[in-house]
């Protein structure tokens, strides 16, 4: 045992010190080494990493723009205008879908690029309830829904009066095969109504846009042209063929939350 | 008899432990992720910014204004630019009124230290919501609660510069270049999903005169750019400043929470 005590400190520890001190130089020098292969570059060091190995989404919308300390969060959908597909003949249709009522802010998105103001007229937002006209406009279209007769021109509907025609509500069956210009995708209650005129179109399995009835608990971001001001309770809201919108800030801005008194 | 000896030597078994701590320890550095690495920004370009992020996070207050431009694309696939003007008057440290304005459009948010006010000046529309603290908190509930983000905001935060750099993965120093005639350093930096530009003016105000972001994750990697103007840290800014007064005929409207969609989609969005 006395064997023991002596030899380890008199002949051992001197190797191994140098071993360990040789040892921990080597590891202390490989380890950035290493690491650099694997990414990890030391600070302020020239080469960039590349950054994009993810996927692109196909489209994100920001609830605005402008802001790097939030340029993650409200990622969604974007309602965009719909792009106009050629011209094709309208088929009226009578498989009418019963009126929505979707539960309010709840799986809808509506379009969140609130700062952006480019000037965009659009045919329809010239309709006004029940103006007359003697020559319906270049381009009309004749279709009959549930055996009266409308005439459709671009997003504004037109029923024949005495002396010529005049301007009625989007009708609720009504088929058209292109939407009208501007109109506005809105996904709401796990489908996507196209939103333009006043109007909520859905797409039918044969590719043509039918009118559905206006879903309650839907934002849109403008209001139906024509829209009268009106007092419901005391606070105001807009009153469209018998919908009425109340307008709400949402996101910072103001919107309009479709609802019936 | 030596091989026993050896093994039971107090030196010799600490220093077995020391090495396999050592390897252990190595091999933790390897496999640790990403999350531990620095980002790589030159230092002359992480010292502008703080030097700027310092100016404006120790201003008592100061007014500006942005001439803002961002990029949009129309129905046609035509792509096109949309401007507006954003007008900020901060005043630390739970004051703040900004104004956003284009030709059909005039909105304003007015927070007075207790509560947010959103005023639609095109329509007379107002809303407000109770909230209190420095501005840095009342932004976060205007975002979080409300989704309201106000553009600019980054350099209206009490430090711009930590906030900036938050999720920022490389920097550098483009190198000096005018901003309508006055003299700046161009940065730029990139994250995961946007890459950003700052252009700081050079001398004893580094204020930015120039913000470019570009939206690298969207169709088309629109750009927003906002170059600034009438930066003001002398004209004193008083309580009225941030006081909303409803004007005539001004209708009061509900301020939409965001928070309970937002869950709702995260959850849905989790459970796919």
């Amino acid at each position: 045992m006395n064997t023991t005590i002596h030899f380890a400190p008199s002949i051992s520890k001197p190797k191994t010190g140098r071993r360990l001190a040789v040892g921990l130089s080597a590891l202390l020098v490989s380890l950035p080494l290493i690491g650099a292969e694997h990414g990890g570059a030391a600070p302020h060091a020239a080469a960039p990493r590349s950054v994009m190995s993810a996927p692109r989404p196909v489209v994100v919308d920001r609830s605005n723009h402008g802001s790097i300390r939030h340029v993650d969060t409200h990622i969604n959908q974007r309602p965009v205008e719909v792009r106009r597909v050629p011209e094709q003949r309208i088929e009226p249709r009578r498989d009418i879908a019963p009126r929505r009522e979707i539960e309010p802010r709840r799986d809808v998105f509506v379009h969140r690029d609130v700062d952006v103001d480019i000037h965009r007229r659009h045919f329809s937002d010239d309709f006004a309830f029940g103006r007359r006209l003697s020559v319906l406009p270049v381009g009309f279209f004749a279709l009959q829904i549930g055996g009266v007769p409308y005439f459709y021109n671009d997003g504004i509907y037109y029923q024949p009066v005495t002396g010529g025609y005049q301007e009625v509500y989007p009708p609720v069956g009504a088929a058209v095969t292109q939407l009208p210009d501007g109109a506005i995708a809105i996904d709401a209650g796990g489908q996507t109504y196209y939103y333009a005129g006043g109007a909520f179109y859905l797409l039918q399995p044969d590719g043509t846009y039918v009118i559905a009835p206006t879903p309650i608990g839907v934002v849109v971001p403008e209001l139906p042209p024509g829209a009268v001001p009106v007092s419901v309770n005391g606070t105001i809201a807009y009153q469209f063929n018998g919908i009425y919108y109340e307008p709400v800030f949402i996101n910072g801005v103001t919107q309009y939350e479709t609802f019936m008194p | 008899m030596k091989a026993r000896i050896r093994f039971r030597s107090p030196v010799r078994t600490s220093l077995t432990l020391a090495l396999i701590a050592c390897a252990f320890s190595g091999f933790m550095a390897l496999s640790a992720p990403a999350a531990d690495e620095k980002p790589a920004i030159d230092p002359h370009a992480d010292e502008l910014l703080k030097r700027m992020g310092d100016y404006l996070g120790e201003a008592k207050f100061f007014s500006v204004s942005a001439e803002v431009w961002q990029d949009a694309q129309l129905s046609s696939g035509q792509r096109v630019q949309a401007g507006r003007t954003v007008e900020l008057q901060v005043r630390r440290p739970d004051r703040l009124r900004a104004t956003v304005h284009s030709t059909r459009r005039n909105r304003e948010l007015i927070y007075d230290g207790n509560s947010l006010t959103l005023f639609n000046r095109v329509q007379n529309f107002y809303g407000t919501v109770h909230t209190s603290g420095p501005l840095d908190q009342a932004m976060d509930v205007a975002s979080e609660q409300f989704g309201i983000d106000m553009p600019l905001e980054d350099f209206i935060r009490s430090d711009p510069h930590k906030d900036l750099l938050q999720k920022v993965t490389s920097g550098s120093d483009i190198g000096p270049v005018t901003v309508l005639g006055v003299p700046c350093e161009h940065l730029a930096f990139t994250q995961n999903n946007i890459d950003w530009q700052v252009w700081i003016e050079d001398g004893p105000t580094p204020v930015p005169r120039k913000f470019v972001i570009t939206y690298k994750d969207e169709p088309n990697s629109p750009q927003f750019t906002a170059i600034f103007s009438h930066w003001d840290f002398i004209t004193k800014l008083p309580d009225f400043v941030f006081k909303f007064e409803p004007p005539p005929g001004a209708s009061k409207l509900k301020v939409q929470e965001i928070k309970a969609e937002n869950e709702s989609r995260k959850s849905k969005t989790e459970e796919k």
